[in-house]
């Protein structure tokens, strides 16, 4: 987990944010660094999480966070863990038009999206994997895939926002990861302003914009909403970002050691 | 615990030997060489088994083609098994003509000579001599002379499958047919052979790499002209990184994306590993570029198992082709030259930059006089 992000956002192990959206989006770079962050976080406070990824094999979330210091395996032994694995599903159903459970203990399908291209079977897994347990994290590697699959902004819109009532029912936590090269269909609203719409927090990742360098990794802002009191602005925390091995490291702009 | 993608197993504990592959010595991932040494090592090492490489083509495809014959030469050299599946040309046009090793014969007479007794350093006899070229071990990496073909003999040892994609196989009826076809037609060639990851070691077969090589993939002859193409390519790539992910394979998928939206190319570099693209000279050429055929640019680097990725030195690369070598440098370009007088070996360009003044002598730009 990254402290310094944490310090950054005023978050802690016993101050988890709940009850909440968190978008991560990216703009020609990766950002999937964050979603290790929280999952380890998460697991750190003993809360129960549930993996949904579509993007990349549970092996390599493993194998990140085991730098983070926790143990995927483990909890997914334990129970902490759901790892729904959308990437053999999507494999299974693609060669065979059918599939059958991958990952999940009961019976059902998951046989979500490309049934009708919705993804309301997607959130009926979700939603049933997070019910009656509190303080849970749903973590959707990516949002974006989706859009790239064939499902249109209408349909993703509607995700979103039924994954904002379930956050907000349930008092879960939905992280999700948004890449922003995809350039929307004019006519239909699109759907990064409306996941920007639900979040709460949105920490958006960028590349210096003079370039590569190898000193300082990126520019990340650090936008919250606050629904509650009165106050009105909100600056947006803008950080130059260092990632390492086992860290990530947050510099305020100008003053990697790189440069002082 | 049935581990997909590879990672240094501890020595105690039978460790994966796999012939053509090194350990990377950033994130312990297993590695394949590509065929080119040079492009390996900018790549930190070779391309990850059970990732997807995308080539992005040039425009007039000469450098993508002889890439991928490099690729498939490798495959051969190092033993591995090799899968190509085409729409455009029969296959068997890209196999028959692959390039014909050249340091082959030259290590193998090298290490005879070296059979003289060392009495001091006995312990070094029987490690590999030390080569200055960027490869380093000569058992991974290979060089390659095109201008003479492989024999026909070593192609055959190996594992050689190949699908051509013509119109007389019968898709069947749906949207994207000819991509699900060739899928499911390599995930047959996988299942149940030693390219499987399984929890048990059936102990008969042995363990070796596929090498699946997908050339002018999302042409327009695999795409015809339906409107919803780049769903079709996205979950065909998604599908396939699925399947990598499980099996012992490195994908190399070649792609003309200049026939794309840049979104849609945007889409496709997300769904695949590594992606670099080759930008060939062609036509009048900047002088500064003399000795090169073309530009490299890396456009993704994988980052599989691990927070951080390899990151080469520097991005401004450049290739050359050589008839024995395949060469990719860091390019420097020249500093800007203004009022520093000619230079050895920069008058030449400055020539080319700014003509000639009428007097005969090469025009400085002055602009300051003192």
């Amino acid at each position: 987990m990254f402290e310094e992000l944490n310090n950054i956002a005023g978050w802690s192990l016993k101050n988890l944010p709940t009850n909440k959206m968190i978008l991560i989006s990216d703009w020609n770079t990766d950002a999937s660094f964050l979603l290790h962050h929280f999952l380890a976080f998460y697991l750190k406070a003993n809360s129960k999480v549930v993996l949904a990824h579509a993007a990349q094999s549970f092996i390599h979330y493993n194998l990140a966070c085991s730098r983070l210091g926790v143990n995927l395996e483990r909890s997914r032994n334990n129970g902490d863990l759901i790892a729904l694995n959308l990437l053999d599903a999507s494999l299974q159903q693609y060669v065979e038009g059918s599939c059958e459970n991958l990952s999940l203990d009961s019976e059902e399908c998951l046989n979500f999206l490309f049934g009708d291209n919705s993804l309301k079977h997607l959130f009926k897994v979700l939603k049933r994997c997070v019910e009656n347990t509190k303080d849970a994290l749903i973590i959707l590697d990516d949002v974006t895939l989706f859009l790239g699959l064939g499902v249109s902004q209408k349909d993703l819109n509607y995700f979103v926002h039924y994954m904002d009532v379930l956050c907000k029912s349930n008092n879960c936590t939905f992280v999700t990861l948004f890449h922003q090269n995809f350039a929307p269909n004019i006519s239909e609203p699109s759907p990064y302003l409306c996941c920007q719409l639900y979040a709460s927090y949105e920490i958006e990742v960028k590349g210096l914009e003079s370039g590569y360098s190898k000193d300082v990794h990126g520019v990340l802002t650090l936008k919250t909403k606050e629904t509650e009191g009165i106050k009105t602005y909100q600056p947006h925390k803008v950080m130059h970002y260092r990632l390492t091995d086992r860290s990530l490291q947050l510099l305020a702009p100008g003053t990697s050691s790189a440069v002082l | 615990m049935k581990k997909v993608t590879f990672t240094k197993r501890p020595a105690k504990g039978g460790a994966v030997q796999v012939h053509g592959t090194v350990v990377s010595l950033h994130n312990g991932l297993l590695l394949v060489s590509t065929g080119i040494p040079s492009l390996d090592s900018v790549l930190g090492g070779g391309v990850p088994l059970g990732s997807v490489f995308l080539l992005e083509e040039d425009v007039h495809t000469r450098f993508s083609t002889l890439l991928t014959k490099y690729f498939l030469a490798e495959g051969v050299t190092s033993g591995h098994g090799l899968y190509v599946a085409s729409a455009n040309a029969n296959p068997d046009v890209l196999l028959n003509a692959l390039p014909k090793p050249t340091s082959m014969s030259s290590t193998r007479s090298s290490q005879q000579k070296n059979d003289n007794d060392m009495k001091i350093a006995f312990m070094y006899k029987d490690l590999p001599k030390n080569q200055s070229s960027l490869s380093g071990v000569s058992r991974y990496g290979h060089y390659y002379d095109i201008s003479c073909n492989m024999d026909k003999s070593e192609v055959e040892k190996c594992d050689l499958k190949s699908l051509h994609l013509t119109d007389e196989i019968s898709y069947g009826e749906g949207k994207n047919d000819m991509f699900r076809y060739t899928l499911k037609h390599l995930k047959q060639c996988i299942n149940n052979s030693r390219y499987e990851m399984k929890q048990k070691n059936s102990g008969d077969q042995q363990l070796n790499v596929l090498r699946v090589v997908l050339p002018h993939f999302a042409s327009p002859l695999w795409c015809g002209d339906k409107p919803d193409n780049i769903h079709n390519i996205v979950r065909f790539l998604h599908c396939l990184r699925a399947v990598a992910r499980n099996s012992m394979i490195a994908c190399l998928v070649t792609i003309p994306t200049h026939l794309y939206h840049e979104n849609e190319v945007a889409m496709i570099r997300q769904l695949v590993d590594t992606s670099i693209e080759l930008e060939a000279f062609v036509g009048e050429k900047n002088p500064v570029f003399k000795q090169y055929h073309g530009l490299l640019k890396i456009h993704k680097l994988p980052r599989l198992n691990s927070l951080v990725n390899f990151v080469p030195d520097s991005f401004d690369l450049a290739f050359e082709l050589k008839r024995t070598k395949f060469i990719i440098e860091y390019m420097h370009l020249p500093p800007d030259i203004s009022e520093t007088a000619s230079r050895q070996g920069m008058d030449e360009t400055n020539d080319k930059l700014h003509p000639r003044s009428a007097c005969g002598g090469v025009s400085l730009n002055k602009k300051l006089d003192f």
